[in-house]
């Protein structure tokens, strides 16, 4: 499969489960097309579409806990900063206005 | 002071965190971890682990003290 068609696949499946959680994608496009097209690099050479902004440690258990979409494992995190780490996914209850201000918070 | 960046090629933030320093005249080193390969890339997981308990990314080590996250304010706090 291709790296664009791959990436669309991801940009339609993910925008599927995030929005049962309450979250939508960034409305920052250069952010999600450069991520997705390094979800689609990460799993041609790891397996799995890991967080592009979280490193694999090695600890498989805790290594699926950072495949995207990662945000029912860092629930609490992520609702608190209202969007993913890697900002690929933004709470749907922000105002586009507000996008852009929201920060990671560790 | 000095400064170094952890960061991941494939982490936007990352590259937004360089070009921030870049454009604010800081002097940084920076390694990016998954670009590394075996044992040196696991001793940066390692050292990111152990200075922030996560693996999570950038982290910019100022001086003594570092910043996990792209955050203009904190850089500034540290730097300045």
């Amino acid at each position: 499969m291709s790296t664009s068609s791959r990436k669309e696949k991801f940009r339609k499946w993910y925008g599927e489960v995030v929005d049962k959680l309450g979250y939508r994608f960034s409305r920052d496009e250069e952010l999600v097309e450069f991520l997705l097209e390094q979800e689609v690099q990460i799993e041609k050479k790891y397996g799995s579409p890991y967080c592009p902004c979280q490193a694999i440690i090695g600890d498989r258990a805790r290594d699926m806990k950072i495949v995207c979409p990662c945000i029912p494992f860092h629930r609490e995190q992520f609702d608190k900063m209202k969007r993913c780490w890697c900002g690929l996914f933004v709470r749907k209850d922000v105002p586009e206005h507000e996008e852009s201000s929201l920060q990671q918070i560790p | 002071m000095k400064v170094f960046l952890y960061a991941l090629s494939t982490c936007f933030y990352c590259q937004r965190t360089k070009k921030w320093l870049k454009e604010n005249n800081v002097e940084f080193d920076y390694v990016d971890v998954d670009l590394q390969e075996g044992e040196e890339k696991q001793k940066l997981v390692d050292e990111v682990l152990a200075l922030t308990g996560d693996a999570k990314f950038p982290v910019v080590k100022i001086g003594g003290k570092h910043v996990v996250g792209y955050n203009e304010e904190k850089f500034k706090e540290l730097l300045y």
